[in-house]
Order: C-alpha cells, then sequence, then structure tokens
C-alpha cells in the first residue's frame, strides 16, 4: 500500500503528459525528421507571421501592462480603482472575441463609420498589424496582474531612499522600481507569450497563417496527420526556448525578492494635471482593451434583439457543465498530486510533476492533436472507437493543456501551511482520510477556489484543442461564436459572447476579489 | 529508577551517506525525568526527536518506548502508535480548528479528561476561540495540552522556546516546567540554548557532529565536562596561570570559580572590565598571562591591583 502510495504522483504525471510523450515518440519513430511533407515557403511564411506576432505583441504587452500595473499600484488618481478593475477584465475575453468585434467596429459600414455618419469610413485591420494590436489587448492583463503585485510591494525604505537621493520621475522609475519587477514582469510576458503562440481563433480568422494555423490547416485541410506533427514539433522547439530563457532569466534575478517586505510603501495621490494625465491614459488604454469592445457586443445585442436565437443559452449550459466537471476533475488531481508528492516523495515523482507541468506552455492544437494519436492508438489496438471523438478525450486535452494552471495554486496553498502541520496530523492523527477530509481540503479552500475559477477561465476560452476533438456536433459556445464568424454572421455572435464573458468575467472579478485573495 | 525511553546503536545518514547525524547514539530515559538533548544547529538533535517519534526513519538501531519495540530491523510503527506526543517548535496548531477541536484532534478521550486537561493547563475558558485569536503563551499551553491529553509516555519538545523575546521566554519556561512536573509525564526537550536546558533539565546530553559527548546532571556536565568541546560549549573558561598547574598540562577553571577580593593572597592587575547590566566580566593580568572572573563589584578600576583565589575544587582537567 506504502509503495502504491509513492507510486501515485509519478504514474499521474506520465498519464498527464502522455499526449504530448506520445506526439514526441510518434515523430521518433515515424522518422520523418525532414520537413519533407510541409512546403517550405509555407515554412518560411508561418515562422515570419509567428516571429513577428510575438514580438509585435510582446512589445505592446510590456507597454500596456508596466503602464498599468505601476500607475494602478503606485498611484491614487480619479478613478483609480475602477480602472484597477478594468484592466484585469479583459481577460475574460477570448482573443478571437475582441478581434470579431474590433473587425465589427471598423468595418465598411460599421460602427465607427455610423457613430461618424460617414458610412465610407472604414479601416481594414484584418492584417498581421491588426492582430498584433488585438492580441496584446486581450494578453496585458497577464503583465498588469503579476507586475502589479511586485509594484505595490516595493517596500518603504526603497523609495525613502529613491527620495533621499533626489532621484528624478524617470530616473527612479528605469533605474530602480522597473528593474524590481523584472521578475514579474517576465513571469506575466511569458504566460501572455505562450498564450499568443498557442492562439488559433483570432489569427485564423485574421487571415494570418502562424504555426498554430498551419497545423488546423494541414490536418483538417489536408488530412496531413504527419505534417501537423511536424509543424507540432518545431513549435514545441519554440516552447522550449522560450521556457528556457525564461528559466535563465528567473536565475539571474532571484535577488530581488529580497527588496519587497511587509513594510509596504503606501501609494502617492496624485493632484493637477498629474491626475488628469494619469486619468487620460487609463480611460485612452481601457477603451481600446475594454470599452469598444463591450460597446460593439452590446449594439449588435441590441440590433440582433428581437430575433435572439435563445438556443445560446443551450450552449452555455453544455460549456458550463462541461467546464465545471473538467475544472473539478482537473483541481481534484492537482491536489492528489500535490498531496502525494508532499507526503510520499521520490524523485521519479518530482521529475514526472516536471512533466505534467509541459502542457500549459504547449498551444492547444498540439495537445489536440496528441490526443488524437493517443486516441487513435488506443481505438486501433482495442479494435473499436472508443475514445476517440469522445468526452473523456476532450477532457483528458483539458487536463493535459491546462493541468499546470491548477497545480500552481494548489503548490502555493501547500506551500503556506508549515511542515510542523503535517507532523502534527502525523503524531496525533488517526488515519488518512482524516488528513485530508479534516486538515488539508479545509485549509487549502482559498487555494482550491482560486484553481478551480482560473481553470474555468481558460477552459472557457479555450477553442483549438476543443475544435478538434469534441464529440460529434457537441459544440461548447465558444465553438458557435467561432462558427458564427467565420460565416461572417458577426452581429449574431454578440448574444453568446456576452453570455460567455459575461460568466468569465465573474470568475475574473471573483478571483480578484478578497473573498478569494484576501483569504489567503 | 526504570527506563521508560532506551535508544541502541541509532544510525542515521543523510546526503548519499556524507553527512552523519546519529553515529550509533544509545541512551535511555527514566520515567519521570526531564530529558535534554542539548547541541549547535546541524548537531543531529532535531533528526534524533524525529527518528524517536517515527516521523524520521533511521538506518540502523533500536528504539524501545515502554516495554514495546517501536523500531528496530523488524518493526517501524508509525507516530501515532507509538505513544509519543510532540510540542513543536511552532505549535504547530491548526489555523482552522477552534482550541478545544485543536486539543482532542485525533485524540479518543473522553470529554471530561479534555475538560480536565484544559483547567490544569488554565485554558478552559478558550475553547471556542480560534489559534490566531491568543497569545503565543496561551498557544504554548494550548499545544501542551494537545500533546498530554492522550498520557503519552514521553512528552518530546522541539524547541518550543526559540523565536521568542527574552522577557516571555522566561515566563513560559517557568510555566512549561510547572506543567510538565503537574502532570508527572516524562520529556524530552530538545535545544541549542543552554539556559534553558539548564533550567528545566534533570539531565542533559550535549550532542555534536552525530554523536552524544556527554551525559549527566546540568551541575555535572557544567562543572565536569569530559572535553574541551563540552567545556567551551556551556560557557566561558580560564586556562590556568602555570604557577598554578603545577607540572600539569592543561587545567582549566570556570569564570565563576575565581573569585575577587582585597585580601586574598595573589594579586594580579585588572586590564579590562565589560559591563553587563547585573555584572562585570573583569579581565586581569598575572605574570604575563590573563585570566578571567565575574564580579559584582562596581568600585573596581582598570590599573587597580586586586586579590584573587581560584576554587580547587571546581578545576577541570581532561583526560
Amino acid at each position: 500500500m506504502q509503495k502504491f502510495k509513492h507510486l501515485l504522483a509519478p504514474l499521474l504525471g506520465l498519464v498527464i503528459s502522455l499526449p504530448i510523450l506520445s506526439l514526441v515518440i510518434y515523430f521518433i519513430v515515424q522518422n520523418d525528421f525532414g520537413v519533407t511533407s510541409i512546403n517550405l515557403s509555407e515554412l518560411v511564411l508561418y515562422f515570419k507571421n509567428t516571429a513577428f506576432v510575438l514580438f509585435g505583441t510582446a512589445f505592446l504587452v510590456l507597454f500596456l501592462g508596466i503602464s498599468t500595473a505601476f500607475m494602478s499600484a503606485r498611484f491614487e488618481y480619479f478613478g483609480s480603482r475602477f480602472f484597477s478593475l478594468t484592466f484585469v477584465l479583459p481577460l475574460a475575453f477570448p482573443a478571437y472575441i475582441l478581434g470579431y468585434s474590433y473587425v465589427g467596429f471598423f468595418e465598411f459600414h460599421g460602427i465607427l463609420a455610423t457613430l461618424l455618419s460617414q458610412p465610407k469610413v472604414k479601416l481594414d485591420i484584418l492584417n498581421i498589424y491588426g492582430v498584433t494590436a488585438i492580441l496584446s489587448f486581450a494578453m496585458f492583463p497577464y503583465v498588469f496582474i503579476l507586475a502589479r503585485v511586485s509594484f505595490a510591494s516595493i517596500s518603504s525604505t526603497v523609495v525613502e531612499l529613491v527620495s533621499l537621493k533626489q532621484l528624478s520621475f524617470c530616473k527612479a522609475f528605469f533605474t530602480v522600481y522597473l528593474p524590481l519587477a523584472y521578475p514579474a514582469i517576465f513571469a506575466g510576458l511569458v504566460l501572455a507569450v505562450m498564450e499568443v503562440l498557442s492562439d488559433y481563433g483570432t489569427v485564423a480568422y485574421f487571415g494570418v497563417d502562424t504555426f498554430s494555423v498551419g497545423i488546423f490547416k494541414s490536418w483538417f485541410g489536408y488530412g496531413n496527420l504527419s505534417e501537423a506533427i511536424n509543424l507540432s514539433i518545431i513549435m514545441l522547439i519554440m516552447v522550449f526556448t522560450i521556457m528556457f530563457a525564461e528559466s535563465r532569466f528567473r536565475a539571474k534575478f532571484r535577488f530581488i525578492s529580497s527588496t519587497h517586505s511587509s513594510n509596504k510603501a503606501p501609494k502617492i495621490r496624485l493632484q493637477g494635471w498629474r491626475n488628469a494625465l494619469a486619468f487620460g491614459v487609463s480611460f485612452v488604454i481601457s477603451t481600446f482593451t475594454l470599452f469598444i469592445p463591450i460597446g460593439v457586443l452590446l449594439y449588435w445585442f441590441y440590433l440582433d434583439f428581437n430575433t435572439l436565437d435563445w438556443g445560446a443559452l443551450s450552449y452555455l449550459y453544455r460549456t458550463l457543465s462541461l467546464n465545471i466537471f473538467s475544472s473539478l476533475a482537473i483541481i481534484a488531481l492537482a491536489f492528489m498530486m500535490v498531496y502525494a508528492s508532499r507526503f510520499y516523495p521520490s524523485r521519479l515523482g518530482v521529475l514526472s510533476q516536471k512533466l505534467s507541468m509541459l502542457g500549459y506552455s504547449i498551444p492547444g492544437a498540439i495537445v489536440g492533436i496528441g490526443i488524437l494519436l493517443l486516441t487513435n492508438f488506443i481505438d486501433q489496438s482495442v479494435g473499436k472507437v472508443l475514445l476517440g471523438g469522445s468526452f473523456v478525450a476532450l477532457v483528458f486535452a483539458y487536463l493535459t493543456r491546462y493541468f499546470a494552471a491548477s497545480i500552481g495554486s494548489v503548490e502555493n496553498g501547500f506551500s503556506k501551511i508549515d511542515k510542523s502541520i503535517d507532523d502534527a496530523t502525523k503524531v496525533f492523527g488517526t488515519d488518512e482520510f482524516e488528513r485530508i477530509f479534516r486538515v488539508y481540503l479545509p485549509l487549502m479552500r482559498p487555494y482550491l477556489l482560486s484553481g478551480f475559477l482560473i481553470l474555468y477561465i481558460d477552459l472557457a476560452k479555450e477553442l483549438p484543442a476543443t475544435l478538434l476533438l469534441r464529440p460529434f456536433n457537441y459544440d461548447t459556445i465558444a465553438i458557435r461564436i467561432y462558427e458564427l464568424a467565420s460565416n461572417e454572421i458577426l452581429y449574431k455572435s454578440a448574444f453568446p459572447s456576452l453570455l460567455l464573458v459575461g460568466t468569465t468575467a465573474i470568475a475574473v472579478l471573483l478571483l480578484n476579489s478578497k473573498f478569494v485573495r484576501g483569504r489567503r | 529508577m526504570k527506563p521508560i525511553v532506551s535508544i541502541e546503536d541509532l544510525h542515521k545518514r543523510f546526503c548519499k551517506g556524507s553527512v552523519c547525524v546519529a553515529n550509533d547514539i544509545s541512551f535511555s530515559i527514566n520515567e519521570g525525568e526531564i530529558f535534554t538533548i542539548l547541541g549547535r544547529s546541524g548537531s543531529g538533535k532535531t533528526t534524533l526527536l524525529r527518528m524517536l517519534s517515527g516521523l524520521e526513519n533511521p538506518d540502523s538501531g533500536t528504539i524501545c518506548i515502554g516495554n514495546k519495540v517501536v523500531y528496530d530491523a523488524k518493526t517501524n510503527l508509525p507516530p501515532n502508535q507509538r505513544e509519543i506526543a510532540i510540542v513543536f517548535q511552532n505549535y504547530a496548531l491548526l489555523p482552522h480548528l477552534s482550541i478545544a477541536q485543536n486539543i482532542a484532534f485525533g485524540s479518543k478521550a473522553s470529554q471530561e479528561e479534555l475538560l480536565h486537561v484544559m483547567q490544569k493547563t488554565k485554558i478552559e475558558t478558550l475553547s471556542s476561540k480560534y489559534p490566531h485569536e491568543i497569545s503565543g503563551g496561551q498557544q504554548q499551553r494550548v499545544a501542551l495540552a494537545r500533546a498530554i491529553l492522550d498520557k503519552p509516555k514521553i512528552l518530546l519538545l522541539d524547541e518550543p522556546l526559540s523565536n521568542i523575546d527574552t522577557e516571555l521566554r522566561a515566563i513560559l519556561r517557568a510555566e512549561l516546567k510547572e506543567m510538565i512536573k503537574l502532570f508527572g509525564i516524562t520529556a524530552l526537550f530538545i535545544t541549542h540554548d543552554k539556559e534553558d536546558a539548564f533550567y528545566l533539565s534533570d539531565r542533559i546530553a550535549i550532542m555534536d557532529g552525530g554523536d552524544i559527548l556527554q551525559i549527566g546532571t546540568p551541575k555535572e556536565v557544567y562543572n565536569h565536562p569530559n572535553s574541551l568541546y563540552c567545556a567551551n560549549f556551556l560557557g566561558k573558561m580560564n586556562l590556568l596561570p602555570k604557577r598554578f598547574m603545577q607540572g600539569e598540562k592543561e587545567v582549566y577553571c570556570r569564570l565563576d570559580a575565581v573569585r575577587l577580593g582585597r585580601d586574598f593572597e595573589h594579586k594580579a592587575r585588572i586590564i579590562e572590565i565589560v559591563f553587563y547590566g547585573n555584572f562585570y566580566e573583569v579581565t586581569l593580568e598575572c605574570e604575563n598571562e590573563t585570566l578571567m572572573a565575574y564580579s559584582f563589584d562596581d568600585s573596581l578600576n582598570v590599573g587597580d591591583l586586586i586579590g584573587f583565589e581560584i576554587d580547587a575544587n571546581r578545576l577541570i582537567r581532561f583526560v
């Protein structure tokens, strides 16, 4: 029994990483190393587009994320509390919905044209620049959230030092405050960049062929699995490069945590033109990242009001039940994994836990292809269709893709529980059951809740893996929106989009609230 | 007195055998005594406590608690079957349970027994409060109540007094001793603080590098240390001036074995006085050698000539 418990974490990790492992194994075994099946000029195009979008969004995300985070963490100004919410809320939007709304806003006879009473006014954003801007609007909250925590925890002694040295604002910002937040900014940036790499819905709609579009084209367009796998492997290499850069960077800036203390510097109250400037900048950023998309959706909703397709509610119901079930399953497994590796540690367990976290940095399309491979293999060995196109396959994909997102909050929670509590439960407790249900589950409640909310948000926005793997005719609300938009009936997508964004917005606000944050 | 805990040839290495934390340790603890393991951090004392409690597995050896073998080559009982209890360094109270629930956690004791222990430890009014709502001293009593509720054969105390400021520490220390004696429990106390060890213990074992160097009453180990390490660890010492050695090579004495007074026969000059508030530490020069002593006399001045004598019964020699 004890032996089995030590095997629990390694086994879990192995199962979770199986789709990705099977991709790599297939790639090696098939020995299709040559990119022979891929058209070289296509490959160059994918590469150029992906690189442009990645670097472009990285730049914009940094600009938006850092400026909003610094204002929100260090200053009090007109509307600052309101804006600290509006800077988080774009997280509730899947990037493709943001994209659709912007296309609708700027198109020929679009909303902007209507507002200006100039029907011919239009701005063509269906290009690589447009998609870069849209993805930045959707992803900058990752940098905002992490950098804000870092800027807010700058110790008052650092601020006093800055004022003693009489540094100008610019000098202090670039030489002191910004470097102190590097690790947080970089962590946020990596999350944003990984999401961008993973995006399929937006780039596909904007007609920009990146690697994830290439994977879909080769699978759905040409039914060519091995080409899809080759592309996935190239993309995996890019992902590992980013992860490697991150770990090097993190090691370099490890010293920084010592300059953050519990003795936090108070916020500065802005007056006069500074107050107006901060408000203006915040308003402009939120207008582009939040107000315009919401406005467009509401306007479309109004246009569509008399012909609303109430069927969207049943899509919402499906999505909710699928996501809630999947999130609960994933968070439960994450709890099991962390619990098992804490109480029954093994070197194998550490390794497999790392392995199980790979999925988060791997685009949904790749995970989807990995699952396809795996289910094909299993179905072929059994001799009948068992897993292909089933819910199990879809939930498995979610598990592989988002396990790391949930394990982060579970690990964070466990790390706050002193090791002596473990010892106390061993000395005074009666059995494992009591230990889990009377001690660890209650102590972990807020962390499990936040892990659940993070999962819920991620799953609700997920498109590529769901598109690849959904059971026949099983459309989630995200897929319904994608289909409506693909069929050029944009305004019809407003109602389901509002329903989807409504539920994720509630989750985002809950996650951001004291209810979850304050009890940690 | 009969031993309630006996440990034989306990051996444990960490880091693939490169660090020895228990080097064939053997000792026993008698019923009703407070036995202290005193050592610097890294000496292996905490690992010893963890092996005794079953939180850590030894490489080899035997551990008996009561009349029961709890660990040997064939047996390895889990912590909750060893009839031990621990008061942890930070008390390890469960933050989401009330005080009464904390004390009763995992226990099969009756409601009356629970009430009795809470009354004796003077926490009966706190039962519905939560750990973060009570003071550090009260937390210690709760941890103690939890530990003694099931009448363990031995109570293990893992540095419960460290991380507490000096004033409160003295109060908690006194309280701890009073409670342990009140319940008549056998206790193993782990500490790096010699003052705590002297105050609380019936016997002290000095540990370093996985070895137990000496076991004895507080007075024995202080006045008759068996090695230079033990002697230095427990307090300052003088190497005696040559003329007091009478041909022997190295003879030492504690600073408090040197008495100062104007009338004493041997004279020396005061070269340094350090003020510690309630006493002075005086350094004397005696035929180009130095000798240190404690004094309460505030009329002493640097440069004064003063008499001294050394207590012949308190000389320290290492064989």
